[in-house]
């Protein structure tokens, strides 16, 4: 499944936008399969969050704000097979267990630039601000502020390039993970389970706090960013 | 009664938390999606650990329990017999080693108010799932031995009643095994296999790889937790007195393959567990996005299909506004919050005190999840605390900063504990669906077991209004057919 992912094309963050929303407009409806949907600045109240079922790109000018007001995942990628391109956004007012502010639990490849999340609330123990159990994860540029943090369990891929993390990075199961520059300042925890084991690869930056799992240990690669 | 949001859901007398998932559809395509459960050609056992090898199995690190057969384990402050006695442990006690030499095992074990250590023979120890730490003092396990509990326990023709959750916070494990149970009874039955010549169980979960869903077996004894010097027979986790085993056989195998009871005590989600027993992809719905009209057809839909459905309350509900604040002037005011159940707090982090005739600024709490108490902050304020486990307020303004009058305070806050007392619906709690009832309600079933806290059959409104997760799943067999 992971292999059939990362063949999927994911759409050109320049691809011309085939609708233009303002605050107020209604983003739920216009996701659908193959959009562009393009976001002008301002707060969008989207209560309960949005739900992605379909391979499409959301992309936000400067100052924009998905907020679910308290409840769901902010924005939520739960179906197979897709492609899902999510850029320019603050995902804020989340309220949910495994991502309150970006929740991937569907075998999608889903990259996603520029994000911001904050003021959210998950639920339990993950502070999980972002989170992911099954697919592939692009995070390029994302900034996690306060609790927020980045949780990564089952079989997943995962890479971080240049992400700012304030929360912790947390590593279950399966999760592959490779971060490249950036700052993790919160803790990196990892713990596998008897059967298989997390995998995280460090290029270019540091992880003060690792908490490794004495009985059921991930592993941990560091390498130097290649310049040039 | 739920001191603080904890991760885990649990009886009332260890109250804990969580389980969810959230989004998805239920199409024709959601009720065909099973791995194919392998034929049973003898389980290979993906994961074991064999009391016989426990000398060449003990590490230090490790977790398990003192074995003594019946009799009590002598821990010494040396390696030798003649070393000084240390500490005589109950048989089954919890331990952790912290050092091998020549056949003998230093341990760490809970003796009464504090851990002790001594030396044993190794051949006394058996690996066993790691507990959760005890919740007054975290530098302490929890207050636990290991029972052998004889005999072929595992599953004849099964039901979601069978399950009781213990003080372990894994609703959404025993109430995913309920959802299986209910719908599909010989997924549970397959997955549990007696060796009456070990005296061991091996339990078949599924793990999603790379190429889809694979068998994974693991091994356990029959060593089950049950409270330091409380009743026998009395399993401390999933079972109850005189109740069916198999679910604290089951729990026992998932939290070895987990890492640990603690682990499980974590919290998980109901997708991943149902998939995890029964190799089918589970498919999940946002009630958020459910009309009313669309939750009853969805739920018969579901029970004409088959399928194991599971689904999670949500963790806080907005209490009505009140005004108990008492005093005058700059103050101090103070109140307590009234509550419909006794186990209801208010949430950390979600109170507000309103001045309605507008004199003093608003008043906002500072807690976070898991705090008992927490400072009052406002610009008019000199001080001010919230204690979140009696839901009292205490406050006073700067001089010359007053409301009107004290009945001019508004308290407006979330609760947590109890959302409904009368349908006994608990917040951030997993239930198994049962099925649809008295034509257009829902029966859900509680994993705390048969009894009192069982919830009242509810209304599609009122699913929408506690519940924040669904979950179906094929339980085991791909050829079904639904809405």
């Amino acid at each position: 499944m992971i292999a059939l992912l990362l063949s999927l094309p994911v759409a050109d963050p320049m691809t011309p936008c085939t609708v233009t929303l303002s605050p107020g407009d209604d983003v739920q409806a216009h996701l659908v399969e193959g959009a562009v949907v393009c976001l002008r600045p301002g707060v969008y109240p989207v209560p309960g969050g949005l739900f992605i079922e379909h391979s499409l790109t959301l992309r936000g000018e400067a100052g924009v704000v998905l907020d679910a007001q308290g409840r769901g995942s902010v924005v939520h990628v739960a179906a197979d097979g897709l492609s899902v391109h999510l850029s320019g956004l603050v995902l804020s007012h989340g309220h949910a267990e495994l991502g309150a502010g970006l929740r991937l639990s569907g075998a999608s490849e889903v990259r996603a630039e520029d994000l911001a999340v904050r003021a959210n609330d998950p639920v339990g123990p993950q502070h999980a601000g972002i989170g992911a159990q099954r697919g592939v994860l692009h995070l390029v540029g994302a900034r996690l502020e306060g609790a927020d943090g980045v949780w990564l369990t089952g079989v997943v891929d995962a890479t971080l390039t240049d992400c700012i993390l304030s929360g912790p990075l947390t590593l279950r199961e399966g999760a592959v993970v490779r971060v490249e520059g950036g700052q993790l300042d919160g803790p990196v925890r990892l713990r596998g389970s008897t059967t298989r084991a997390p995998s995280l690869t460090l290029v270019g930056v540091r992880a003060p706090q690792i908490e490794n799992d004495p009985a059921l240990p991930g592993t941990i690669t560091r390498a130097k960013r290649r310049r040039g | 009664m739920f001191a603080q949001q904890t991760p885990s859901r649990a009886r009332p007398s260890a109250p804990k938390a969580p389980a969810r998932s959230t989004g998805g559809d239920l199409a024709e395509s959601d009720l065909s999606n099973s791995a194919q459960i392998p034929t049973q050609r003898g389980p290979e056992v993906t994961d074991t650990f064999d009391p016989a090898n426990r000398v060449a199995g003990v590490a230090k690190g490790a977790q398990g329990a003192l074995i003594g057969r019946g009799s009590e384990v002598v821990l010494r402050g040396g390696r030798t017999a003649r070393s000084k006695e240390a500490a005589r442990v109950p048989d089954g006690a919890p331990c952790t080693v912290t050092a091998v030499a020549d056949g003998m095992i230093e341990v760490s074990v809970r003796v009464g108010e504090k851990m002790v250590r001594g030396w044993t023979e190794a051949a006394t120890f058996a690996r066993n799932p790691d507990l959760p730490k005890d919740e007054e003092n975290k530098s302490l396990t929890e207050d636990r031995t290991y029972q052998h509990f004889g005999g072929d326990h595992s599953p004849v023709d099964p039901k979601g009643e069978d399950t009781a959750q213990g003080g372990l916070g894994d609703c959404f494990f025993i109430a995913s095994m309920a959802a299986v149970a209910n719908a599909n009874p010989k997924a549970i039955e397959e997955a549990i296999q007696y060796d009456p010549k070990s005296g061991k169980y091996k339990v078949r979960f599924f793990e999603e790889g790379r190429s889809g869903m694979k068998p994974v077996w693991i091994e356990v004894d029959a060593y089950l937790p049950v409270e330091a010097g409380g009743a026998k027979n009395d399993p401390a986790y999933a079972g109850d007195p005189g109740g069916k085993l198999w679910p604290a056989i089951m729990e026992k195998a998932y939290a070895q393959w987990k890492g640990g009871y603690d682990v499980l005590n974590e919290g998980g989600t109901g997708d991943e567990a149902l998939a995890e027993i029964t190799g089918s992809c589970s498919r999940s719905k946002d009630p958020a996005r459910m009309k009313e009209s669309e939750v009853i057809p969805y739920f018969k839909s579901a029970q004409e299909a088959g399928l194991a459905v599971y689904a999670g309350v949500r963790d806080k509900m907005a209490g009505e506004t009140q005004t108990p604040l008492r005093g005058s002037g700059s103050g101090p005011y103070s109140g307590t919050i009234s509550q419909f159940s006794d186990w209801n707090e208010v949430t950390p982090g979600t109170l507000s005190i309103v001045d309605t005739g507008g004199s003093v600024k608003e008043v906002r709490d500072s807690g976070k999840e898991g705090d008992d108490s927490a400072a009052l902050r406002g610009a008019d304020l000199t001080k001010g605390q919230i204690d979140y486990k009696a839901n009292s307020v205490e406050l006073a303004y700067k001089s010359g900063k007053a409301p009107a009058e004290a009945d001019d305070l508004e308290v407006r806050y979330a609760y947590h504990g109890m959302l409904d007392k009368a349908k006994v619906i608990i917040g951030n709690h997993a239930y198994a669906f049962q099925g649809v009832v008295e034509g257009d309600k829902l029966q859900f079933y509680n994993p705390w077991g048969v009894g009192s806290y069982q919830p009242k059959p509810i209304t599609a409104a009122e699913f929408l209004r506690y519940f924040d997760s669904l979950t179906t799943n094929a339980a085991g067999l791909g050829n079904k057919t639904g809405p």
